[in-house]
């Protein structure tokens, strides 16, 4: 958890991403297709580079349709990456298929948002932990019932529920069961995809502290994707801000959401609401809206909404570079640049 | 003090079900002034919407209103037929629902479903159609001219929401209930409605009714604030005093188990347990067995809502004990 510091001089890289792309294609209509118009494409994620240190809780935030959750389940490979590349642990599997492929998909996990309807309602707890066990043979037949039991304790959940059946469980109950599942195959890597943003305010707090506890104990490293900025801040060491398929902002979480260097990190902090009644802002943080990820804006994709953007930042795109040690930023007039 | 607008007395709305009985609602009372924005926070399945939708008579069934008194400028809502309400429906009070998408009608183009509004009034469709371009304009459409040709898909899910606010305010009401306006937005589009609301509210006199379970939402936009649990008011009083002062023993754990920015790492203070089941509520305070404080009589006989200062009315048995709670804010001025 955030209370660990990683040494990031000295810990191995888990996954590199380079130059990573993913692409949908838009269905054309026959008429587009008689007139032969170019083909057009979703670029949900469009050339992102990302290391993620072992042992680390990297968050990534950004706005609905910015392409975090499409990042995370391209970089597990749910879905076939266009462009880049993809290391695990030193293994390329960018292109792996079959067999291949699923001999690394034990070692990288993931947590969904809404833990119901990624639980099977008619398998018991037992059940869903019991098939991973047994499909991936991570322990032998007669341990089973006994790693099953393991697994739930470890998330907070009584073996007394073990014959229980999804539906019976309360959400933040559920959300236990699905991080119990993630950890049945001892993964090195686990994405948890916006893991409580479908809990109550009381629940999120109780799934925090079990991810920031099972992160210590089990040394997991995790990629935690949120909207949520105060949870982000609070659970993560570094953060990616990602603003419509593209990596904006890269940094040690505190110091990006203190001394934003990006003016779209700004507007988001400046967006959340501050919880204190004496505080309150009338300006608004932006004007306008994300624009459609099919037509991207030319130069920088955010300059139709930056304050401070000129002619140089409509013409040409920034790439992300490394303008204080650990920080990244991809734009040509960085905030607090002299700092 | 202002004009009472809107007075909920004693609300109870059951949903009687084959076997079991829900009570959603069970005895509210609050009242809103003219001009405030009244809050109501809680989590899910607290009663915080069914609340609202007793007011405008949108029960879903088998939902009910058994007890009670809803006086909307001293007129009772209660009992109303069907035909009655819509006399106030629109005009009197208006709602705006958390998901644009299932408000509004697909097959409709956004200028129709917003003429409707005056089909009642004496107006050619041309002025009509002028009073829904207005609208849009009001709310921060771009272009208003052509998007009122346009259908409800080709708004962006910030643009239904300000065309769900248009629609709601065309007949300028008294009030407005907005249920979770933002939740399904963006934060940077969440903060641009929060603004509109609050930019209409005073532009057009109105009171609002605030429904969220996001504090940050309450702490930007109210003036008070009820926190409701379990279909009951738990904790009433003034924006500022809640942040500052919480009294009862779920609003302060619910304050305490949010991130702190200025404390990084350690472990969040999470309330343990999770929410009653409404159609088997413990016979005491619904909060009891969540909560640190709770004692024997907790569990025997249910608090009542009692004023502990003016204008602070907590629902709690040792609402004497609470008094060293820090709240999240300092007001300038009291000493710590």
């Amino acid at each position: 958890m955030a209370e660990t510091t990683i040494d990031y001089q000295h810990t191995q890289k888990l996954v590199q991403v380079k130059n990573l792309s993913k692409w949908f294609p838009v269905k054309r209509g026959i008429i587009e297709g008689i007139q032969r118009k170019p083909k057009q494409y979703v670029k949900a994620v469009d050339d992102v580079t990302l290391d993620i240190y072992r042992g680390e809780c990297l968050g990534l935030v950004g706005e609905s349709g910015c392409g975090k959750s499409t990042l995370a389940r391209t970089i597990i490979r749910l879905y076939d990456p266009t462009h880049g590349s993809i290391v695990l642990d030193g293994t390329d599997i960018t292109r792996l298929k079959g067999k291949a492929l699923r001999t690394v998909r034990p070692k990288m996990q993931m947590i969904f948002q809404d833990p119901y309807s990624s639980l099977n309602p008619r398998m018991s707890v037992r059940e869903i932990l019991g098939e991973l066990l047994r499909v991936h043979k991570m322990v032998p037949p007669d341990k089973v019932e006994a790693r099953v039991i393991e697994l739930m304790s470890l998330c907070g959940l009584s073996a007394d529920y073990a014959g229980r059946f999804p539906g019976e469980f309360s959400g933040g109950q559920q959300q236990r069961v699905g991080i119990a599942r993630s950890l049945a195959l001892q993964p090195d890597f686990i994405i948890a995809d916006e893991p409580v943003s479908a809990l109550d305010v009381s629940i999120q707090a109780q799934i925090i502290n079990l991810l920031g506890d099972l992160q210590q104990k089990l040394g997991l490293t995790l990629l935690f994707i949120s909207h949520d900025l105060r949870v982000v801040r609070y659970i993560t060491h570094r953060v990616a801000v990602m603003y419509l398929g593209n990596v904006m902002e890269l940094g040690p979480s505190e110091e990006v959401f203190t001394h934003p260097f990006h003016p779209y990190t700004s507007v988001l902090t400046k967006a959340a609401p501050v919880m204190n009644p004496l505080n309150r802002t009338r300006e608004y943080a932006i004007e306008g809206e994300t624009p459609s990820p099919i037509h991207m804006p030319t130069g920088c994709r955010f300059h139709p909404r930056c304050t401070y953007c000129t002619e140089k930042c409509r013409q040409e795109a920034p790439t992300l570079r490394e303008l204080a040690p650990g920080r990244f930023v991809a734009c040509h007039y960085p905030l607090e640049a002299e700092k | 003090m202002a004009e009472v607008l809107l007075e909920v007395k004693d609300l109870k709305t059951y949903f009687p079900t084959r076997d079991e009985l829900v009570k959603a609602v069970d005895g509210v009372s609050f009242c809103v002034y003219k001009g405030e924005t009244f809050g109501l926070v809680g989590e899910s399945g607290c009663g915080k919407s069914q609340t609202c939708r007793s007011i405008l008579g949108l029960l879903k069934k088998p939902g009910r209103v058994v007890n009670g008194q809803i006086l909307l400028n001293g007129q009772n809502l209660v009992g109303l037929m069907e035909r009655e309400l819509r006399k106030y429906r629109g005009k009197q009070m208006s709602v705006i629902f958390q998901e644009p998408m299932t408000s509004l009608s697909p097959v409709m183009k956004i200028k129709k479903q917003i003429m409707e509004i005056y089909d009642d009034q004496p107006m050619t469709r041309k002025e009509k159609k002028q009073k829904a371009i207005d609208l849009l304009r009001m709310v921060g459409i771009p272009s208003p001219e052509t998007r009122v040709e346009e259908y409800t898909h080709q708004f962006s899910g910030g643009m239904r929401q300000r065309a769900m606010i248009a629609m709601a305010l065309g007949a300028k009401p008294k009030l407005l209930i907005a249920d979770e306006p933002t939740t399904a937005l963006d934060v940077t589009i969440q903060d641009q409605i929060m603004k509109l609301i609050n930019e209409l509210k005073q532009e057009m006199d109105m009171s609002v009714i605030l429904v969220t379970h996001d504090l940050g939402v309450i702490a930007q936009m109210c003036d008070r604030v009820a926190v409701m649990y379990a279909g009951l008011i738990m904790e009433m009083c003034d924006v500022v005093t809640l942040f500052a002062h919480p009294r009862h023993p779920y609003t302060y754990g619910l304050m305490r188990s949010l991130p702190d920015p200025a404390v990084k790492g350690g472990k969040l203070t999470a309330i343990a347990g999770s929410p009653p089941n409404l159609a088997h509520l413990p016979e005491g305070c619904p909060f009891a067995p969540r909560c640190t404080l709770c004692g024997e009589i907790c569990k025997k006989q249910r608090p009542e809502l009692v004023e502990i200062a003016p204008g602070h009315a907590v629902r709690c048995h040792f609402a004497a004990k609470t008094a060293a709670y820090q709240g999240i804010i300092t007001v300038p001025g009291e000493e710590a």
